[in-house]
């Protein structure tokens, strides 16, 4: 175990909390990089339902790099005064070292991107128009919860609330089980009182799923399904998750340990703690592996940490919603 | 559990409806890959927290390593589910987190 947890943890919780309130952005990144994967989408902003990224698809070539530096200035960290300077975010370790480390952004950056792309286009494909905000879209502050630091949370899911209100807002389809969570049993308050209904995307295309006809035959008949922990125990998403991938012509594999009982792909300790967190996650790599070698996720954190492993373990991990891009086209002749 | 204006007081009322059946252990992804250190799991992480409010221990490292290191994968909370007890371990964690540790953001701002 580290001998510095206590200032680790101070670290992150602090530059998290600063990042977020000041920037809307958990990195602090000034530079608008979360709208990459709009484009050529010609997505709507009054579109409805709007859909709502959190960022947490964007920021995984990032997150990862941020939380490698974090663990690699670790020892650093314990130095009186040193914390001050080697922050994560846009001090002096902060962009430039993140972005140069990221590179353009690579594999997983791509990754994600055809994620969302997927998403919107199955909800086109289900007959929604769905808007987006653009860079007026901020961070949820999901992760300021999760570590306890609850008034910087309810801060910015407040200032999400009333941005929701001021741009007309009714009704957000969320992409990730972290912010659907947060917004709906973590804040309930928040949407409700701005009179927002909120949808995971999952619950929606399951609800109308005989209307994902694939346009293109995917790469694989058959995926093995690494239920998320949030979608699977906090917001009891599980047969959607099967019934759309059916819907585009998969045989769902179930691993060991799925639905309720799934197992952690160890993501949300990846923050302050890396090696604990490889290793819970090449554990349940190996599981899955056992099961099949093309596994499907349905959170970004899960695509991150498990995608690390599949070399090792001899995988190919892909989200739902880079298999809805494949299958729909993209969405952009939908556009 | 239902937040409280007594956090503390929840938080012990909650945590003393465990009776240590500790079947909760060894579904804990940490406690397995520790090689099963007691104090990475969910039932040692809720004997830590009892021992954090009542005063027999202090925040140090390892104990904030043992707090901090929780997925808040709830795995635990099926088994104890199961098993007839249902309590909120993760409520329990993150709760204890924002109890125990609310300095914790401000020591770097600060300059601690
Ligand atoms: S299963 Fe529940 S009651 Fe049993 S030790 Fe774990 S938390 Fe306590
Ligand atoms: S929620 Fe925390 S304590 Fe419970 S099984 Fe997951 S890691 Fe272990």
């Amino acid at each position: 175990m580290a001998s510095n947890t206590r200032r680790v943890i101070s670290q992150a919780l602090s530059t998290l909390q600063r990042n977020t309130l000041s920037t809307g952005d958990p990195l602090g990144f000034n530079q608008v990089y979360w709208t990459d994967w709009s484009q050529g989408l010609s997505l709507p902003k009054d579109g409805s339902p709007c859909m709502y990224t959190g960022r947490m698809y964007q920021m995984l070539p990032y997150a990862g790099q941020a939380a490698k530096l974090a663990n690699r200035y670790q020892g650093l960290l314990a130095c009186p005064g040193m914390s001050q300077i080697m922050s994560w975010g846009n001090r002096v370790a902060g962009e430039k070292t993140i972005r140069r480390m990221a590179g353009t952004g690579g594999e997983i950056a791509t990754r994600a991107q055809s994620a969302l792309r997927g998403i919107s286009a199955g909800l086109r494909a289900i007959g929604l128009e769905p808007g987006y905000l653009y860079d007026a879209e901020p961070y949820s502050g999901v992760l300021l919860h999760e570590l306890g630091a609850d008034p910087g949370a309810r801060t910015q899911a407040g200032r999400l609330g009333a941005l929701f209100q001021s741009k007309g807002v009714s009704e957000v389809v969320a992409v990730d089980p972290h912010t659907v969570h947060f917004l709906r049993d973590d804040f309930p308050e928040v949407l409700e009182g701005a009179g927002v209904k909120l949808s995971h995307y999952l619950e929606l295309l399951a609800s109308e799923a005989e209307r994902l006809a694939p346009k293109t035959a995917l790469p694989m008949k058959e995926v093995v399904v690494h239920d998320s922990c949030v979608m699977a125990r906090h917001l009891g998403i599980v047969e959607q998750t099967r019934q759309v991938a059916e819907a585009l012509g998969l045989r769902v594999i179930e691993p060991p340990n799925h639905g309720q009982d799934t197992a952690c792909c160890g993501g949300p300790i990846e923050y302050g703690f890396e090696e604990l967190c490889a290793e819970v996650s090449l554990m349940r790599a190996r599981e899955l592996a056992g099961a099949g070698s093309q596994v499907m996720v349905t959170c970004p954190i899960c695509l991150l940490n498990l995608s690390r492993h599949e070399r090792e373990a001899g995988l190919r991990v892909w989200d739902l919603g880079e298999l809805l891009d494949l299958a729909l086209g993209g969405g952009k002749d939908a556009a | 559990m239902k937040l409280s204006p007594d956090p503390k007081k929840a938080l012990l009322t909650e945590l003393n409806k465990c009776r240590a059946c500790r079947f909760c252990v060894d579904v804990c992804p940490t406690y397995q890959v520790s090689g099963g250190l007691e104090a990475l799991s969910s039932f040692g992480r809720i004997q830590i927290i009892r021992h954090l409010l009542t005063g027999m221990l202090e925040l140090d490292d390892s104990l904030s390593y043992a707090l901090y290191s929780c997925l808040q994968c709830r795995r635990c909370e099926n088994t104890c589910k199961a098993k007839g007890q249902a309590l909120d371990i993760c409520q329990i964690i993150q709760q204890a987190r924002a109890y125990l540790a609310p300095d914790y953001a401000k020591e770097v701002a600060d300059g601690v």
